[in-house]
């Protein structure tokens, strides 16, 4: 499955491991990535902008006296292969980990994964440019407060991944994938709005233009003569979107790293109900619901398929290799780097809230004064991941009588991470994914919370 | 690195089918970061970069391609591929290259790899160490050493040849609080476009000391009010209430599509009388600043608002085109993965004339945002939100408790028409900015200013 030209590489790699037990390495490890990508963008009705790449890139572990040292680089000379050996070596010297590090073993068994599509591979920028130049035009024509498809773009995405080390452990991936994107700026009476719709997927023939238009422009326009609402504390239904985004920002309070460092709160409460009874979230590394598989993790180690949350109650938490060995367990396969660049840290596979059976819209009616928020903003800046504290920028809409009513603008909601997981009183029945990123891929269904401080008006 | 042969050869396979302008991003880098928590070193990483990007234009329309390879046939074939991907039949032929010109943004006294990583690790416990030992409420500390060396060549089909140098180093501190269940951070991350001296002239205990400071500070605040009151805002990272709700929609990149609240006012009043900014990348050795931009077209000191009337924007190639306005050099990129576009360097607001007590005892009720945090803004609808790291309650002209949770969201347009106050005490902060083409040094600042009336989220509804 892996290309050709990728493989070619493997020989620098066995190269690189053998010349390091002549530095004095008694283990090692190297982790490659490989990606190409292609991608168009299109304005006022051509083709603004053409993308495409190739690269790669490698990083080099190994142990010596029990301590691991790190380098990675871009360029796979002979000259490279002494930089990341000597750097590696020195790094070694100075890194102090409170528990060693150590490289895995082959496991026995590895949940498969299926991530790649060759037909995708022959689409060509001319099959990319009639998708995305009729989106511009139907999204034009579609309302005639549509100003502008500011941000248009399909792109292309194929990545592999390699690990081999000393141990005779040799993992290999690929996936590949195509995004479409489109931005939308509205205005009424002075008034600009923007939205969006992101479409990503494996198989083009399920790409539906018309519903992706439709919804990229009714989350926009639903948004058009927006108000803020008068200050003070409202029941807020968060809809997925918006509820991903603040699990996302949050779920490193999950890892037993951040535990054991106490930058989580969740210390010694494995077991303990930390959430209300509607809460239920797992992280599974093959996951049919979300859009990428992993069988393995960024050390090596299968992936698995695991609660972290029950009905409430906290039933695991997220190990790599090292954070396990001080605790005592085995390491849950979630090992991961955000990248060659990146040292080992622990990141969810698929995490997500597991949605519940009835249907958001008889949820919804139950709601007598609240709001709906679509979209949280500035989740960097405006969350706390220690103290579990968040004040964020939030549109959405009015709920009156169970009723969306109008939209709003201009407000900000408050609260802690940890006292939502014990608020929540419902959870709806239909869920969302985020892309996948290298921290992981998050989802959540609507979430209701009771009595939020909202921030608006007076 | 590769020839100038090459480069030429690379420039005219890039012009073979189409196109009215080609440019080669030629990039070496070096770096090196060290964190430690709790005093103790857990990453330690050294890396190369290395990478070619390839750009043709035509007219607007434009292809960039990269990959990191040296390999002259692989860039030739990129480069042809680029060129035909256009489909014009507009042609053009590249002009011979002159000779290079060599840039150096950086001058160091001390290159990052001058000293032992040892010597770094050292001075990480220290900081560890005096947060610690500030209060017993302080539970965790961290810090952060990072650097970086990279030197580039930029060559162009207009004949243009140059390379420049830059290191940049970077420190960062950060304290944890604790009581009960309760955490808060401090935290302090000054840079400069300099080698080792950086650490050796910062100032190691203030910076870790204050970072203890503002932790406990803010464990014993109570949380904010929500409402609309007058705000002032504190001096140096306060400027990130600029560079988001302003400086993002003065960037060509949403000005020259006409996605931004400022397109086409130029010579229009758009901020209150007190209100004067600039963009510059010609600062000595700051943290945003550049010899040439990543387009190779040397910058200038360019000043966006003077006394409140709109006067430049934030230009690349691109824009210029665009928007039919010579280019300002703001034309950066994180690297050769990137296709450079308009963006901010260094960025503040100029200093007024009063002093920061001044302004506060006007104040009967506010909030004073002496530390800010991070935020975000659409460019189009000028939308904003930033939060607040350490905030005061005003009362009676006087500074009184300590406030947390603040966010303060508006519209960027209203904000600068409500700044109605400006004082004396102009600072700059370091930050990394985020935008399309990746993430970008950028210095932020202003001197302490008042906004009269502002939305501020808080959790006390």
């Amino acid at each position: 499955m892996i290309d050709n030209d990728v493989i070619k590489y493997v020989d620098f790699f066995r190269k690189l491991i053998d010349k390091s037990s002549s530095f004095g390495f008694k283990e090692s490890e190297v982790f490659f990535e490989d990606e190409y990508s292609s991608g168009i963008q299109v304005l006022h009705g051509e083709v603004s902008s053409y993308e495409s790449s190739k690269v790669n890139g490698i990083s080099f572990r190994g142990k010596v006296d029990e301590q691991m040292g790190y380098a990675h680089s871009e360029s796979f000379t002979d000259d490279a292969i002494d930089f990341l050996l000597e750097k590696a070596l020195a790094n070694s010297k100075i890194l102090e980990p409170e528990q060693p590090e150590r490289i895995a073993t082959p496991a026995s068994n590895y949940p498969s994964a299926n991530n790649y599509n060759p037909k995708l591979s022959e689409l060509s920028f001319s099959d990319f440019e009639s998708i995305v130049l009729n989106i511009e035009k139907s999204l034009l024509a579609y309302d005639s407060r549509i100003k502008g498809v500011d941000h248009l773009s399909i792109g292309y995405g194929d990545s592999s991944c390699i690990i081999i080390n000393s141990k005779g452990l040799d993992c290999r991936s690929r996936s590949n994938m195509v995004s479409v994107y489109a931005g939308v700026r509205a205005a009424d009476n002075d008034v600009t709005k923007t939205g969006y719709a992101l479409w990503i997927g494996r198989d083009l023939d399920t790409f539906d233009p018309e519903a992706f238009v439709k919804e990229a422009a009714n989350d926009c326009l639903s948004k058009l003569g927006a108000v803020s609402v008068k200050s003070g504390k409202y029941d807020v239904v968060l809809a997925p979107r918006a509820a991903t985004d603040l699990l996302a920002s949050f779920a490193g309070i999950f890892s037993a790293d951040a535990i054991q460092k106490g930058f989580s709160m969740l210390g010694g409460k494995v077991s303990q109900r930390i959430a209300s009874e509607a809460v239920t979230i797992v992280d599974e590394g093959i996951c049919s619901l979300a859009y990428i598989s992993n069988s393995f993790d960024s050390e090596g180690v299968p992936t698995q398929s695991k609660h972290i949350i029950r009905n409430g109650v906290l039933e695991s938490v997220l190990h790599n290799m090292q954070s396990a060995e001080k605790d005592c367990v085995q390491s849950s396969g979630n090992g991961f780097r955000g990248g060659y660049k990146s040292p080992i840290s622990i990141w969810p596979t698929n995490f997500y809230i597991k949605p519940g059976a009835i249907d958001d819209e008889v949820l919804m009616g139950s709601v007598n004064s609240g709001i709906y928020i679509t979209d949280l903003s500035g989740l960097h800046a405006g969350t706390n991941a220690i103290s579990g504290d968040f004040s964020l920028l939030c549109e959405g809409f009015r709920i009156e009588s169970g009723k969306i009513t109008f939209p709003v603008d201009q407000i900000t909601v408050a609260g802690n991470f940890y006292n939502v997981m014990e608020n929540i009183a419902w959870v709806g029945n239909r869920l969302h994914f985020d892309p996948p990123s290298s921290s992981g891929s998050m989802g959540s269904p609507a979430l209701m919370l009771p009595q939020m401080p909202i921030a608006g008006e007076g | 690195m590769l020839s100038q042969l090459t480069i030429e050869r690379i420039l005219c396979a890039a012009l073979l089918y189409a196109g009215d302008f080609a440019e080669i991003y030629i990039e070496s880098t070096r770096s090196n970061s060290l964190s430690a928590i709790n005093r103790r070193i857990e990453n330690v990483s050294s890396g190369i970069d290395f990478g070619v990007g390839i750009r043709v234009m035509d007219g607007v329309r434009s292809v960039y391609v990269y990959a990191n390879s040296t390999d002259e046939n692989v860039l030739i074939k990129m480069a042809k591929d680029a060129s035909a991907s256009l489909h014009s039949n507009k042609c053009s032929v590249a002009v011979p290259l002159s000779a290079i010109r060599q840039y150096s943004t950086s001058a160091p006294v001390f290159l990052p790899d001058s000293r032992p990583d040892a010597l770094k690790a050292d001075l990480l416990r220290q900081a560890c160490d005096i947060a610690s030992q500030y209060d017993a409420r302080i539970t965790q500390t961290g810090a952060g050493y990072s650097d970086l060396s990279r030197d580039i060549i930029i060559a162009n089909s207009e004949g243009l040849y140059v390379s420049d140098h830059r290191v940049r180093t970077r420190f960062s501190v950060e304290a944890v609080a604790t009581k009960g269940n309760e955490k808060q951070t401090g935290r302090h991350s000054p840079g400069a476009g300099k080698g080792l001296e950086f650490i050796d002239e910062m100032d190691l205990n203030f910076l870790a000391t204050d970072a203890a400071r503002m932790a406990v500070t803010m464990i014993e605040a109570k949380p904010c009010p929500s409402g609309r009151y007058p705000v002032v805002i504190g001096n140096a990272f306060g400027g990130v209430i600029f560079h988001e709700a302003c400086g993002h929609a003065l960037e060509a990149t949403s000005v020259g599509i006409d996605a931004s609240v400022f397109a086409g006012k130029v010579g229009e009043k758009i901020a209150s009388d007190c209100v004067t900014a600039v963009d510059d990348p010609t600062m000595l050795y700051e943290w945003g600043s550049y010899s040439i931009d990543d387009e190779g077209v040397e910058p200038i000191a360019n000043t966006l608002i003077d006394n409140g009337i709109l006067k430049s924007y934030m230009i690349d190639r691109l824009g210029s085109r665009r928007m039919n306005m010579a280019s300002t050099g703001s034309g950066r990129r994180q690297n050769y993965r990137y296709c450079p576009t308009s963006r901010m360097s260094n960025t503040f607001i100029a200093a007024g004339k009063e002093t920061p007590e001044q302004i506060i005892s006007d104040t009967e009720y506010g909030i004073y945002a002496s530390s800010m945090g991070g935020g975000s803004v659409d460019p189009a609808t000028g939308e904003f939100n930033f939060s607040v790291n350490e905030a005061y309650l005003i009362q009676g002209g006087k500074v009184t408790i300590p406030l947390r949770g603040a966010t303060l969201i508006g519209k960027g347009d209203d904000v600068l028409m409500t700044i109605d106050r400006v004082a004396d005490d102009l600072k700059l902060a370091q930050g990394v900015c985020g935008s399309i083409s990746g993430h970008v040094p950028a210095s932020i600042g202003q001197p302490t200013i008042r906004v009269s009336q502002m939305t501020v989220g808080g959790v006390d509804a």
